[in-house]
């Protein structure tokens, strides 16, 4: 079992192994999400290619409303 | 219609468009867009007003429940400036930057560090680190400040591509409380000043465009109008207005009277 920090709260990876596979499980139909995975921005495109790991560190921030 | 675009009735006077960094813009009112209770108000607004640059910011996604994406409404033609709300230190508001460019929302920045949950003032000694360093890495820097002109000077210095001091307290709607302090930053800092912050009614952006503000951005009050879209025009031909006023070379104010008609040949003897 994997658990990585996610936006700060500590989550079960279950079957995910990629940060696609991640960003797919909790922020579907979102297009616009920002990944930071353990202090660096991963780019979109390499998404797939990316494995997450137990003990990683991600962020999953997006664009709002703000002055 | 871009109200910036109405031309001027005497030819003489020619207004100059709006530069930062080298980028013109015609519509002189910003828009943030926090606030807003449904985002089609958002897209009205920032039809209506015809505004060419407006602010975002940047926030862990709620992984409990699904939000439409702000982004789905801003036109692609329109100027998107990432702040750096919710940094309390310098460090904090680089990395917000650093994300925002990261993911491909561009290098225009709002530097907004706060650290004071009350008044929610902005920190001017850690604005000027974080533009320094960001203005280095390449970054169009728009510090948020409180006027201060000896801050303003630095920030010159550091590279800001304009300086952002604000009327009043943010979301006040108090209007111009820093009126006599943002005047001098005007006279003396050879950068584009954008009032932002407490702007609650279109008189107020008027009034900061009167006296040579070079732009003026509002959020809350037009977010939290009953008719946010009608608002949001209104600031623009507020700032239109004012800026018109300002090109006009307004006459000084007098102390006592001064009568409009001749007081010569009236049609009575007194």
């Amino acid at each position: 079992m994997a658990i990585i920090t996610l936006n700060g709260k500590d989550i079960d990876l279950q079957n995910s192994t990629t940060l696609h596979q991640v960003v797919d499980q909790f922020c579907r139909g979102n297009k616009h999400v920002i990944a930071e995975l353990n202090g660096t921005i991963i780019k979109t495109n390499i998404w797939r290619e990316t494995a997450v790991k137990d003990g990683d560190q991600l962020e999953l921030i997006s664009i709002v409303g703000g002055g | 219609m871009n109200f910036s675009e109405v031309p001027l009735t005497n030819k003489t006077v020619q207004d100059q468009p709006l530069i930062i960094a080298g980028k013109s813009f015609n519509n002189r009112f910003l828009l943030g867009t926090g606030k807003f209770k449904n985002k089609t108000d958002l897209r009205d607004s920032i039809e209506s007003s015809g505004t060419e640059i407006v602010t975002v910011a940047l926030r862990r996604i709620d992984l409990e429940r699904h939000e439409e994406n702000i982004l789905e409404y801003i036109p692609a033609d329109v100027t998107l400036m990432t702040n750096t709300s919710g940094a309390r230190t310098s460090q904090e508001a680089i990395r917000i930057a650093r994300i925002a460019r990261e993911a491909g929302h561009g290098d225009w920045v709002k530097i907004e560090v706060i650290n004071d949950s009350k008044y929610l003032l902005p920190d001017n000694q850690e604005t000027i680190k974080a533009t320094e360093i960001l203005a280095k890495e390449g970054f169009i820097v728009l510090p948020y400040i409180s006027p201060d002109l000896y801050v303003a000077r630095e920030l010159v210095k550091v590279g800001a591509a304009a300086v952002m001091p604000l009327g009043s307290l943010i979301g006040s709607n108090q209007g111009l409380k820093t009126k006599e302090l943002i005047k001098i930053l005007i006279e003396e800092i050879d950068l584009p000043i954008i009032v932002d912050a407490g702007i609650g009614a279109p008189s107020h952006a008027a009034e900061a465009m009167e006296m040579g503000a070079d732009a003026v951005l509002a959020n809350t009050a037009v977010a939290t109008a009953g008719h946010p879209s009608v608002l949001a025009k209104a600031f623009s031909l507020a700032v239109q207005a004012g800026r018109l006023g300002y090109l006009s070379k307004l006459p000084a104010t007098k102390s006592l009277a001064n009568a409009s008609s001749p007081l010569t040949g009236f049609l009575y003897n007194f």
